[in-house]
């Protein structure tokens, strides 16, 4: 296989929660020694729910917050190694699609402006030049950059402003992008024209993605593989038919029973539902993080964390008793 | 009017519906014009009954939940017409004090952040008790906060009351926003998007919790949402908005085996399910109109591939139709896979 | 506009090639729907001009402002010439608002007086600002110890007590207009920069700015481009409420005899009027009003830039 385009390395991050008057009086691990390596053209799903840390790996991977521990390296390098022109190509190389909050395009800018801004500061092009490109890069997904280029974004659809977003990501001509929640926030009617927006990029540009999403709708027609993170660790990974197939993981299925099905004729369907709420990172539950809210959950479970190994090839799992997953049936768990 | 529990009782539909809106028109004044955001809608909720309201954004979904409760968050937006309904007594014209009777005590309201709508200094117990404390409901008002609560399925009820809801999980305040909803034991609750904003695990206890209440309870539920999936969960019947207006209202079933609206078509069509192919994705092109500028006819006609002349100059009233009714002029022609099979019949 | 470069036809001449299904819907490109919005400055002045008492109070100030420059032309008498006509009441002719105990007129003095207040409140307003947002850009941009050195300053400059150092900067320097306007700009900017950095820190966490960073572009551009064009607007309304705060202080520190001598000022008159406040009242009282409308006017139009500004708070 050809090398990893970008990875997290054991990567580890946490963030000190401010007790009154200022001292430190716990520590959250967002993201608790996590290896994730991502390879070009490959589109990979990071899922999970509040608390996963799916969002924090990923601003770690664009360097918008350091490490605590571990590294990530970009075509083999560590980032904090890179200088002048390899860091450089680093910046120009992975860039990110955000959500749709409202506040992911400056508003007291043009959408010229904002689709430029990786030509004027990564690429260093001179405005005249930027103002071409942007253009340009407008009409690459598909909107008219003449009654488009100097609106603000607050006059445009959420699917416009992801566009725009997407145009903004492609300024440098990344080969990874990380797409944080990038359709969550759209109307369900106008999601798919933002995915094939990004499909069709992917293909023609040799594009990898990394989606970060909790919803599994998206996963399955988007990505090949499927990374499952539950309180900052990976409890799944492996390609997405076959994680989500054939589960192996309680959690991983519990997520795929929890999702709604547009289809009342399966309303009454039995399927688990876990109990009790996420429990908080700054204080995760001893033994298998898990174990809380595991229909499978016994003594072993609360004890003895469970290490992330291979059950099949190509798939992991961290559990002490996965083949007992796909038996798993409806059942409420105590916690 | 307000029951008490009703525990095990099975909700029967009564003659009248418990809640009937009436060609309700709400304006919002802008630079000296009015726009309006819902534009002659009629609804009706049964006793009992769980009804979707299901629509995108700017439909006028969350307007019309506003206008059910007249409150709004804006001075500029107002109901210009139309009559609001409740166990057959008009409501809309209530004076302020008449109406704090109907809200909270009758219907009540849950929302989509339980973390903006819940007070950070006022402890749980406070907060659900205060529907009891201001429709002045008899009879012990802690012991039926507790009762509460462990409706809800909150652990501990008797230690939750003392705790404030910055030390509560996301899944946790919604269940006291519910919880305090039901306090003063109301007929109908409007629930607005109240598992949005909740992870997915989280989202199927609160859909499950308030399906029991309805079962158990024999409350209402007006349930607003844009995502199809809770719609199929929890709806008996469903309306369909689109730009201000209802273009579809069915029975649950009919409506997702046999939509009669290109919009509906379109919305269940688009929706993502985990078996989706990259290459079968589709969107509905185009965009809602601008409502300070609506078109003629019907509104969905400039996206819509089975819109003719007529289409564009007169706007379909709603029709019967199997299952419920339906405002199309070529609802016949209307298939599940309309988009992807193109379109047919009726297109100039 | 520059041709299309070879990258971005390669990309139309794979498109065409690949054997990936195109689903029916996607069509041309997209063009915006309605007409694009008003230019933002009009769009301001409509919504500032929906509050009556702002904008009338505009006005007073832009009618101060006029009597302040034409303070030579307007006046009946230059201001410290003084005379035998001693303490006359308004309405004396020649003397419209009548006189002081030196003779001198109260109109002639008044307009005078005018300028140094808008002179000292502009210019102190204009050095809070720039300090102001110095400060408090970096302490919000920056977290950590540049945050607690900058706020640990700005805290000391905020509890020195004004008088006191209104006296120490007089003895070390003399009295003096200048003196005046550094005095109350040590004593102004730490507000300032206090607003500055809540909103840089606020408007920092959007998701815009991340994208800035990961466009490549550095803190310095990133604060200046992106960050404090969406502060702006907390610091124009904190800067008409610094004019109004160094019209206040400077009148009383005059008021105190710590002002110019050289200059009259609202405040000095209010000082010389002191020991005749039963017997002469226009001596106290015009300079009075005059400074309580214009603080107040500032006020309003703070007001009313606020709400402009912020629209959300009023309207959907």
């Amino acid at each position: 296989m050809t090398e990893p385009i970008i990875e997290a390395v054991d990567v580890v991050k946490q963030f000190p929660i401010r007790g009154r008057l200022g001292t430190s009086k716990a520590l959250l691990t967002a993201v608790d020694h996590v290896t994730l390596s991502i390879h070009p053209g490959e589109t990979v799903a990071l899922v999970g729910e509040s608390g996963s840390g799916k969002s924090t790996l990923g601003r770690v991977l664009l360097d918008l917050e350091k490490p605590t521990s571990g590294e990530v390296r970009f075509r083999g390098q560590g980032l904090e190694s890179l200088t002048g022109p390899a860091r450089q190509d680093y910046r120009r190389n992975v860039q990110v699609v955000f959500q749709d909050t409202g506040s992911s395009l400056n508003p007291r800018h043009d959408i010229a402006t904002s689709v430029g801004l990786g030509l004027r500061y990564n690429l260093g092009l001179g405005q005249k030049v930027a103002d071409a490109k942007s253009h340009e890069l407008l009409r690459l997904v598909g909107l008219d950059p003449d009654s488009f280029a100097s609106r603000s974004p607050l006059e445009l659809s959420g699917g416009q402003r992801q566009r725009v977003a997407i145009a903004r990501a492609m300024a440098s001509d990344p080969d990874f992008i990380v797409a944080d929640e990038a359709v969550s926030a759209l109307d369900v009617s106008v999601r798919a024209q933002v995915l094939m927006v990004m499909k069709r990029l992917q293909v023609t540009r040799d594009l990898a993605y990394l989606f970060i999403t909790h919803d599994l709708g998206v996963v399955r027609t988007v990505s090949e593989r499927v990374v499952v993170l539950y309180l900052g660790q990976v409890v799944n990974s492996g390609p997405t038919d076959d994680v989500f197939g054939r589960p192996s993981h309680p959690y991983t299925k519990a997520l795929l029973e929890a999702a709604t099905v547009p289809d009342p004729a399966v309303r009454g369907r039995e399927r688990i539902r876990l109990s009790g709420d996420i429990p908080s990172p700054i204080n995760p539950p001893s033994g298998c993080r898990f174990h809380t809210r595991c229909p499978l959950a016994r003594e072993r479970c609360r004890t003895e964390a469970p290490e992330l190994r291979a059950i099949r090839p190509g798939v992991e799992t961290r559990c002490h008793f996965p083949e007992e997953v796909t038996a798993m049936t409806a059942e409420v768990a105590g916690s | 009017m307000a029951d008490s529990l009703m525990e095990g009782s099975v909700p029967e539909l009564v003659e009248g519906p418990l809640l009937a809106v009436q060609d309700l028109v709400v304006s919002a004044r802008s630079r000296g014009k009015n726009i309006a955001l819902v534009d002659g809608i009629s609804l009706a909720v049964n006793k009992g009954e769980i009804v979707g309201l299901v629509g995108e954004s700017g439909c006028g979904k969350s307007t019309t939940s506003n206008a059910i409760m007249r409150l709004f968050p804006s001075q500029s937006v107002r109901q210009t017409s139309g009559e609001l309904i409740l166990d057959g007594t008009r409501y809309d014209t209530l004076k302020p004090k008449e109406m704090s009777t109907v809200r909270g005590a009758r219907i009540a309201m849950i929302f989509q952040d339980p973390s903006t709508y819940l007070d950070p200094m006022m402890t749980v117990g406070k907060q659900v008790g205060e529907g009891l404390r201001v429709h002045r409901i008899p009879g012990n008002h802690q012991a039926r906060v507790v009762e509460l609560l462990g409706l809800m399925g909150l652990p501990d009820p008797e230690g939750m009351v003392h705790r404030y809801p910055h030390e509560l999980s996301g899944g946790q305040r919604q269940r006291v926003l519910i919880a305090a909803a039901l306090a003063a034991d109301p007929d109908l609750i409007i629930a607005d998007e109240p598992s949005t904003a909740l992870d997915v695990t989280v989202q199927a206890q609160i859909l499950a919790l308030l399906r029991e209440l309805r079962d158990r309870l024999g409350v209402a539920i007006l349930f607003i949402t844009h995502d199809l999936g809770v719609v199929a969960e929890m709806c008996d019947r469903v309306y369909v908005m689109y730009a201000g207006r209802i273009v579809e209202s069915r029975e649950v079933h009919a409506l997702y085996a046999d939509p009669r609206h290109p919009y509906t078509a379109g919305l269940l069509g688009s929706t993502l399910s985990s078996s989706s192919d990259i290459n079968e994705l589709f969107s509905i092109p185009g965009t809602v109109p601008d409502p300070r500028a609506m078109p003629k006819g019907c509104r969905f006609a400039s996206r819509c591939p089975l819109a003719d002349d007529r289409c564009r100059t007169e706007q379909p009233p709603l029709v019967a139709v199997a299952g419920g009714e339906s405002a199309c002029w070529h609802h016949d022609h209307v298939a599940a896979d309309m988009w992807r099979a193109g379109a047919s019949g009726g297109a100039a | 506009m520059t041709a299309p470069t070879p990258e971005f036809d390669k990309d139309e001449a794979l498109l065409a090639e690949l054997p990936v299904t195109v689903p029916v819907l996607d069509g041309p490109i997209e063009t915006a729907a309605g007409a694009p919005r008003r230019r933002a400055g009009a769009d301001l002045w409509a919504r500032f001009a929906r509050s009556k008492p702002a904008v009338a109070s505009l006005v007073w100030l832009v009618v101060v402002l006029l009597i302040a420059l034409l303070a030579g032309a307007i006046q009946t008498s230059p201001p410290f010439s003084g005379g035998p006509e001693a303490l006359r009441p308004p309405g004396t002719p020649g003397h419209l608002l009548g006189t002081n105990h030196l003779g001198q007129d109260t109109w002639s003095q008044l307009v005078h007086g005018a300028r140094v207040s808008l002179l000292v409140g502009f210019s102190v307003a204009a050095a809070a600002t720039l300090i102001g947002v110095l400060v408090g850009a970096l302490a919000g941009f920056f977290p950590g110890w540049i945050d607690t050195v900058l706020m640990r300053i700005s805290e000391f400059f905020q509890t020195l007590p004004r008088l006191v150092l209104a006296l120490i900067i007089v003895a070390l320097f003399g009295s003096s207009l200048l003196g005046m306007i550094i005095v109350v700009s040590i004593l102004s900017w730490p507000q300032t920069a206090r607003v500055v950095r809540g909103g840089v820190r606020t408007v920092r966490s959007a998701a815009f700015v991340d994208a800035a960073r990961v466009a490549g572009m550095p803190a310095g551009v990133i604060i200046w481009r992106e960050i404090l064009p969406n502060v702006l607007s907390q610091i124009v309304v904190i800067a008409s409420l610094d004019v109004a705060m160094a019209i206040l202080t400077e009148a009383s520190l005059s008021f105190f005899g710590l002002g110019d001598p050289n200059f009259v000022s609202w405040g000095g008159m209010l000082f010389q009027a002191q020991a005749y406040l039963r017997s002469a009242w226009w001596l106290a009282v015009f300079p009075g009003l005059a400074i309580a409308s214009v603080v107040l006017a500032l006020n309003l139009v703070g007001d009313g830039l606020n709400d402009a500004l912020n629209p959300r708070l009023k309207e959907r």
